[in-house]
C-alpha cells in the first residue's frame, strides 16, 4: 500500500499501536566451579566484546565505625599491583589491550571487572583473577591510595550534593554501617593500616562466595576452559564460603517519632540541595515490587507527582526524583532535588504533602496503569548492552534471587493494584518521620523551614 | 550487528535515516535540528536551550506535558538536549509504538506555536534558571569552564566567536528572554529542511519511510539564515591577557588549559582525540602517570576534545591533590608540569606504544558504543547532519587508524602553542 491509499491522517489523536512484541530475559548458564565459585555465562552475539565481572564478599556493609572506608580502600587497591606485576606493569597489561581493570565496592560485594575484545578474553580473565587472588597491597601503593582518598574527602566538603548525601545518611542511620560514606572519613582513612587491609582481603577472598559473570561474544565452549586455565588455579586455594554477612544490619531502622530538619550551612550558596526521606526496607522484602510501583507514581519518572508539582507546576527545580535503595539491609527511601534558595521551605512542604497523599488515598486508575506500563515497557532497555545484562545477573547473584526473577517481574508489576499501592505506602512511608536535609545558606533557610520539625544546624564537613 | 542503513530526502528537505537492528523489540526515534547556541546572539544567549524546553510543553494536538505522558504510558523514554551546533530530541519506544514517536515529533515540528503560552514560558524559564544554578552556579568549579571559553573565543575586536558563550546561557539573558523571541527562534530554525530524523531498531525500513512521509511530508520548508561567519581555527585563540585566576568555594586548586583545533570530522580532530587519550586516559597515560602516580601532585587529570562543528576546544584539566601550603603555588606548579608534557609532545611526538594503546582503546570504545540503540541513532543523526553521510559512524575507526605519530606531533606543534592557550586557575576563596 502506498501513502496515497491510506486513510487520511488524523493528527488529533495518537496513532493506534501495532501488536506488541514480547521480550524475555535471554537465557544464561550458571554452574559451580571446583573452587566453589559460581560461573554465570550469557552468550550475546554480535558485539565482539566480552564483559567480565568477578564479585566477591567485602562490601561496605562490613565497615565498622572505627574502620569506616576499609572495604572500599581494600577494593581499590586490588588492581594496584599484584604478586607478579607492580602497579604500572599491571595497568600496562590491560591498557595494551585497549581496556582497564576496574575495581569497585558496593554495599554488599566488591567487584573486579573489565570489558575486552573477545579475542583477548583469556588475558582479561588472567588480570581479573590476579587482582582478586594475588593483590600485593605494597606499602607504597597503600600510602598513594590513602593520599588520594584523603584528597577526595577534602573535595567533597565543597560539593553540595555529596554534603547532602552524607548528612542524610548520618541523620537516618545513627551508627550502623549505612551511616558512613563508603569512603570513610578523614580520621578512619588516616588510621587504617596495611595490616587491616590485608586481613580484610584475606577474609573476603572466599571462593565459595564468589561469582564470575561473563557476558558477550563468548563463543561455544570457549569460556569454561579459559576459566579453568586462569581463574580456577588462583581460587582453588581459597575454596571456602565467606564467614558472615554484616552483623549489624537491622532488618528495619528505627523511625524517629517526629520530623527532623538538618541544615548544613553553606553561606552564599547559589541553590539549596534537599534530601527528604527515612529508612526503607531490604531488597528481600515481599513488598518490594509494590513499593517500586508506588515510587514510580510518587517520584520515579518524569510524569511523577513530585516532578509535575515541583518542576512543571511551580518551577522550583530542574528536577526531583524519589527512590528506595534496596540493599541487603534496609537502604534509604529518599527524595532528592535542588531548589532555588527562596523556595526551599515551600518545596519541602509540597514534598511532604505528596508523601502524605500517597498514604491517604489510592492512585487513580490511569496513574496506576501508566506507572505499570512504564515500568514493564522500559525494562528491555537495560538488556541492550552486555554491561546492562551483566548488571542484571550481578543482582541475581548478590541477592541470591531465583533464576526466573526477570521473567516474573512484569507479572508482579501488573498484579499491583491501587489498594496494594495504598497499603504499602501506609506500611513503609512515614510523613511524620521524615528527615529533611537542606544544604544551603542557613540564614535564608531557617525562617522558611521553621515549623517543619526539630532543627539542627551543622557546618559543612 | 546489522548494518542495514538507508538515507532519504523528503521533498521538503528533511533527511531521513533508517537503520535496522532487530535484536530487541525496541525502536529509537531521534531528531536533530541543525541549530544550537552558536546561532544565538550576544545578549540573547540560552535561547536555543530554553526553546528545547518549550518543545516538551505541548503542540497543536498534544497537551502540556502530553509528550512525556504519551511516551511514558506506553513504556518509552524521551528527552532532548542542546549543544553548540544542534538540538536533539529523542525517544526510545517499544517497537510497536514507533508511529507514536512520529506523531509527536511531527506535531511539534509542524504545529507548535499555537500551543505556546506565556504561562508555560514563565514556568520553563524558572526551570532552566534552576538548571543553571544546579549545573553551574552551585557546582564546585562551575564557572571556570565558562570563563575558559570566554577567554579562548574572544575575538581581537572584542566581539565573541559563537562558541564563546555557554550553551545554557547567562542568567541575565535568561531573565531578559521573551516569548516573542522564542517564537521567532522556532520560525527561523525549526524547519524540516534543517532537520534529520533517524529511526533505528526493530523497524521495517519501507513501512517506516511511508509513515514518515505521512507525518512529515506536508510540513513546509522555509528559508534558513546563513551559518555564522567564522574564521579558521588557526586564527582563534586569546588576544591579550589569556590567563585568569578565579576564586571559588572549593577545596582542591585546579588548572585549566585550552586551545582551539579544527572541528569534528577533520584530520586534526581525530589526531586530537588520540592525543587526548595519550595525555590523560588511563593510568599509563603521560599526565596521569607522572602527575597523579609518580609525583602525586595531582588528584586527577583529564583531557577533553569537544565534538563541535566549526572548530573544537582541546582542554586539559588538572586538580591538585592538596591546597597546603599555598593553593596558588600548588596550582601553578601543576600547570607548569602539564605544559612541560605538552611541550614534550610538540618536540618529540608520542611513542609507538602510546599510539597503539590509544588506538586500541578508542576502537574498543567504538564497538562498545554500538550496542545502545538510542546512542547509535544519535550518532547516525550527527553524521547525517554534519557530513551528509550517516555511514560515517561505521568508518570512524578507519579514520582513527590513519592517524600516525607524525600527525599528532604536527598537530601539537601547530595548535598547542603557548601563545594560543587560554588558561584558568581556580583557588579556594580567601
Amino acid at each position: 500500500m502506498t501513502a496515497n491509499e491510506q486513510p487520511a491522517l488524523d493528527r488529533g489523536r495518537p496513532p493506534v499501536p501495532g501488536p506488541s512484541r514480547s521480550c524475555s530475559f535471554p537465557s544464561f548458564e550458571v554452574e559451580e566451579l571446583e573452587s566453589g565459585a559460581r560461573l554465570w555465562s550469557l552468550d550475546a552475539k554480535g558485539c565482539g566484546l566480552v564483559t567480565i565481572v568477578l564479585l566477591m564478599p567485602g562490601g561496605s556493609e562490613l565497615d565498622t565505625p572505627g574502620r569506616a572506608g576499609l572495604a572500599s580502600f581494600t577494593a581499590g587497591l586490588r588492581a594496584a599491583g599484584t604478586r607478579d606485576r607492580d602497579a604500572l606493569e599491571f595497568a600496562a597489561a590491560a591498557e595494551d589491550l585497549g581496556t582497564t581493570i576496574s575495581t569497585s565496592c558496593g554495599w554488599e560485594t566488591a567487584a573486579i571487572g573489565t570489558t575486552i575484545g573477545s579475542e583477548d578474553v583469556v588475558a582479561g580473565l588472567e588480570l581479573v583473577a590476579e587482582a582478586a587472588a594475588e593483590p600485593a597491597f605494597r606499602a607504597e601503593e597503600v600510602e598513594r591510595r590513602r593520599r588520594r582518598r584523603l584528597a577526595e574527602i577534602e573535595r567533597r566538603r565543597s560539593d553540595p550534593s555529596a554534603q547532602a548525601r552524607i548528612a542524610f545518611a548520618r541523620a537516618v542511620y545513627g551508627d550502623t554501617p549505612y551511616a558512613y560514606p563508603a569512603i570513610g572519613d578523614r580520621r578512619t582513612t588516616e588510621e587504617i593500616t596495611r595490616e587491616d587491609i590485608t586481613a580484610f582481603h584475606a577474609r573476603a577472598l572466599a571462593a565459595g562466595s564468589c561469582h564470575l559473570i561473563a557476558v558477550g561474544e563468548l563463543g561455544r565452549g570457549r569460556v569454561r576452559p579459559a576459566i579453568e586455565e586462569t581463574v580456577e588455579p588462583r581460587l582453588r586455594a581459597h575454596a571456602r564460603r565467606f564467614d558472615a554477612t554484616a552483623e549489624s544490619l537491622e532488618p528495619e531502622p528505627p523511625l524517629p517519632s517526629a520530623r527532623r530538619v538538618v541544615v548544613v550551612d553553606r553561606p552564599g550558596a547559589a541553590q539549596t540541595e534537599l534530601r527528604i526521606g527515612h529508612g526503607g526496607v531490604p531488597r528481600s522484602h515481599p513488598d518490594r515490587v509494590r513499593l517500586q510501583v508506588a515510587n514510580s507514581i510518587l517520584g520515579g519518572k518524569f510524569m511523577s507527582r513530585l516532578n509535575l508539582t515541583l518542576r512543571e507546576k511551580h518551577g522550583y527545580t530542574y528536577g526531583v526524583s524519589s527512590g528506595f535503595d534496596f540493599r541487603r539491609g534496609p537502604g534509604p527511601f529518599v527524595i532528592a532535588t535542588a531548589v532555588a534558595n527562596d523556595v526551599a521551605g515551600a518545596a519541602c512542604r509540597k514534598t511532604i504533602e505528596e508523601v502524605e497523599r500517597m498514604c491517604a488515598e489510592p492512585p487513580v486508575t490511569s496513574e496506576l496503569d501508566d506507572a505499570r506500563n512504564y515500568m514493564v515497557g522500559v525494562f528491555p532497555y537495560t538488556l541492550q548492552t552486555i554491561q546492562g545484562l551483566s548488571t542484571r545477573l550481578q543482582t541475581l547473584a548478590v541477592f541470591d534471587l531465583e533464576r526466573d526473577e526477570y521473567d516474573r517481574w512484569p507479572e508482579r508489576v501488573r498484579a499491583t493494584s491501587d489498594k496494594d499501592v495504598l497499603e504499602v505506602c501506609r506500611r513503609h512511608l512515614s510523613p511524620e518521620s521524615l528527615t529533611i536535609v537542606a544544604v544551603g545558606p542557613a540564614e535564608e533557610l531557617l525562617p522558611q523551614l521553621d515549623g517543619l520539625g526539630t532543627t539542627e544546624v551543622q557546618a559543612t564537613g | 550487528m546489522s548494518e542495514h542503513l538507508e538515507q532519504h530526502e523528503l521533498q521538503n528537505g528533511m533527511r531521513v535515516v533508517l537503520h535496522e537492528d532487530p535484536r530487541l523489540p525496541l525502536a529509537a526515534v531521534n531528531v536533530w535540528y541543525h541549530v544550537g547556541s552558536k546561532n544565538e546572539k550576544t545578549g540573547r544567549t540560552g535561547l536555543a536551550h530554553l526553546f528545547e524546553h518549550m518543545l516538551f510543553q505541548g503542540s497543536a494536538n498534544v497537551s502540556e506535558n502530553g509528550h512525556f505522558e504519551h511516551i511514558q504510558k506506553v513504556g518509552g523514554v524521551a528527552n532532548g538536549s542542546t549543544w553548540y551546533d544542534r538540538t536533539n530530541y529523542y525517544e526510545t519506544l517499544p517497537a510497536n509504538h514507533l508511529e507514536l514517536g512520529l506523531w509527536l515529533e511531527s506535531d511539534r515540528m509542524g504545529f507548535l506555536l499555537e500551543a505556546l503560552t506565556e504561562e508555560k514560558f514563565e514556568n520553563q524559564r524558572s526551570v532552566v534558571m534552576n538548571e543553571r544554578l544546579q549545573r553551574v552556579n552551585n557546582q564546585p568549579y562551575g564557572l571556570a569552564g565558562e570563563r575558559l571559553s570566554e577567554l579562548l573565543y574572544r575575538r581581537p575586536n572584542g566581539a565573541n566567536h559563537p562558541y564563546a558563550w555557554p550553551v545554557i546561557g547567562y542568567m541575565d539573558d535568561l531573565e531578559a528572554a521573551t516569548l516573542d523571541s522564542v517564537e521567532d527562534f522556532f520560525r527561523t530554525w525549526y524547519r524540516p529542511n534543517n532537520a534529520v530524523l533517524t529511526l533505528a531498531g526493530n523497524i521495517d525500513c519501507d513501512a517506516a519511510l511511508e509513515q514518515v512521509l505521512r507525518y512529515f511530508g506536508e510540513i513546509p520548508a522555509g528559508p534558513l539564515p546563513p551559518p555564522p561567519a567564522v574564521e579558521p581555527a588557526s586564527e582563534i585563540g586569546p588576544r591579550g591577557p589569556s590567563r585568569e585566576i578565579l576564586e571559588d568555594s572549593i577545596e582542591l586548586p585546579r588548572c585549566y588549559s585550552a586551545w582551539c583545533l579544527d572541528g569534528y570530522g577533520s584530520d586534526d580532530w581525530y589526531a586530537g582525540e588520540l592525543l587526548a587519550m595519550i595525555l590523560a586516559s588511563g593510568r599509563m597515560s603521560r599526565l596521569h602517570r607522572d602527575l597523579v602516580y609518580e609525583r602525586q601532585i595531582a588528584q586527577s587529570v583529564s583531557t577533553v576534545i569537544l565534538p563541535t562543528e566549526i572548530c573544537a576546544t582541546f582542554a586539559i584539566v588538572a586538580t591538585c591533590q592538596g591546597r597546603e601550603p599555598d593553593p596558588l603555588a600548588n596550582a601553578e606548579t601543576l600547570e607548569r608540569t602539564v605544559l612541560e608534557h605538552v611541550e614534550a609532545i610538540r618536540s618529540a611526538g608520542p611513542t609507538a606504544a602510546e599510539l597503539e594503546r590509544a588506538r586500541r582503546s578508542l576502537l574498543l570504545a567504538h564497538h562498545d558504543s554500538r550496542q545502545d540503540l538510542a546512542l547509535c541513532a544519535d550518532r547516525l543523526s550527527c553524521a547525517a547532519t554534519y557530513f551528509g553521510d550517516p555511514s560515517r559512524i561505521f568508518s570512524e575507526p578507519e579514520r582513527l587508524l590513519q592517524v600516525d605519530r607524525e600527525s599528532i606531533q604536527d598537530l601539537a606543534r601547530r595548535a598547542l602553542a603557548a601563545e594560543r592557550r587560554a588558561a584558568i586557575i581556580v583557588v579556594p576563596e580567601s
